[in-house]
């Protein structure tokens, strides 16, 4: 499977040449997605297609198969139309499709692809940059595109843009002239080695790195809340979505790892990762 | 076995169509899709969830559990009575007989 079969095109329309449907025009029911900061989200259907808004920015209709039509929001750029394209709306889409999107980051390393999941702010972006400083390329920074099938479960490729926090670049040394720019994984399609579930350590008290593989039925509910879900509520998506997180948890280890939030330990840390999960 | 008169394959109730079941390692995991609850089948349970998969009738599930367990006849019939009940009020199966 090409990345151009996985990733749709992305159209854009003017709100002049098309009028967007909105959240309070449909009879369909509305699903809210919130994210951090002012983060915000609606999922509906209507016309014939599935819509997502993110209020302030535009809309985005899409079908089961085709093109995504993005219709801004007077004023807004076409940058931060296709940066929301790539970071809000695409994971969706996709899990709308039929794929699994896993809300993490992910480096690819020999065995395959690392996947790091975690709350928003749990370092998924940070340790994902620090791997990739030991050689092991950027694979994904906020959702990670999976399938299953009777050959395992594989990481799909699809473009990216690395975010970093400001803090997280200082401790890291990233020259602030390095822009984020969107990336593609050099492959379509990885075996997915491995899972982190990223925890802060409570204290500044406990050990620098605490790591453990959880069994699968652990796994397979410490995962679920970071599992993308368009439409959670329509029953045949819900049981695709069952069904492949059931057989990832069968088939790739899961960890819970915990990591001090001090930043000044990531090295450490890293290393440690990368000897007891990466190998 | 003491349930021999019902051994039937209706003297169970089925599956319910909104959950999804997979062994992992010895138990079985259950999710409801409607109500989005999940359950785990102890190893006995498990056995039990697939014969119960398979078609198997009532009395062909407690020889085979009374077999393979080297349990008496009455306990296997009592474990299934609470494990159905427990099924039953999650909707896990459906409301049919238990025989």
């Amino acid at each position: 499977m090409s990345n151009d079969e996985v990733v749709p095109r992305l159209e854009l329309v003017s709100p002049v040449d098309e009028e967007p449907l909105l959240p309070g025009e449909t009879e369909s029911g509305v699903e809210v997605w919130r994210g951090t900061g002012s983060y915000e989200a609606y999922g509906y259907d209507g016309r014939g297609y599935g819509w997502i808004q993110f209020p302030g920015l535009g809309v985005f209709r899409f079908r089961q198969s085709g093109s995504v039509v993005a219709i801004p929001e007077p004023g807004v750029s076409n940058n931060r139309v296709e940066d929301q394209y790539l970071r809000g709306a695409l994971p969706l889409v996709l899990q709308m499709r039929g794929h699994q999107v896993l809300h993490a980051s992910a480096v690819s390393t020999p065995s395959g692809v690392l996947a790091l999941c975690g709350v928003s702010g749990a370092g998924k972006s940070t340790l994902a940059h620090a791997l990739s400083r030991l050689g092991h390329s950027p694979w994904a920074d906020d959702a990670l595109v999976f399938a299953v099938s009777d050959a395992g479960v594989r990481a799909l490729g699809v473009p990216f843009e690395a975010r970093l926090s400001g803090e997280a670049r200082l401790a890291l040394a990233v020259d602030p002239r390095e822009s984020s720019v969107p990336t593609a994984p050099e492959r379509r399609a990885q075996p997915l080695y491995a899972v982190i579930v990223l925890e802060p350590a409570e204290d500044d008290t406990a050990p620098l790195t605490r790591i453990d593989r959880l069994a699968p039925i652990e796994a397979f509910t410490a995962l679920l809340p970071h599992a993308y879900a368009y439409r959670a509520g329509e029953i045949e998506r819900n049981r695709r979505l069952t069904t492949a997180y059931l057989a990832l948890v069968e088939s790739v280890p899961v960890y819970i790892v915990q990591l001090r939030r001090n930043l000044a330990d990531l090295p450490a840390a890293v290393d440690e990762l990368e000897a007891r999960v990466i190998r | 076995m003491s349930r021999s008169d019902s051994d039937d394959t209706t003297a169970l109730p089925l599956p319910s169509p909104d959950v999804v079941s997979r062994r992992l390692g010895d138990e079985v995991v259950l999710v409801h899709l409607q109500t989005n609850r999940i359950f785990a089948l102890n190893p006995t349970g498990a056995r039990f969830w697939e014969l119960l998969l398979g078609g198997m009738s009532r009395g062909e599930i407690e020889a085979t559990l009374g077999s393979e367990y080297e349990v008496p006849a009455e306990q296997v019939a009592a474990e299934i009575d609470i494990l159905v009940s427990e099924l039953r009020r999650e909707r896990i199966v459906g409301p049919g007989p238990t025989g």
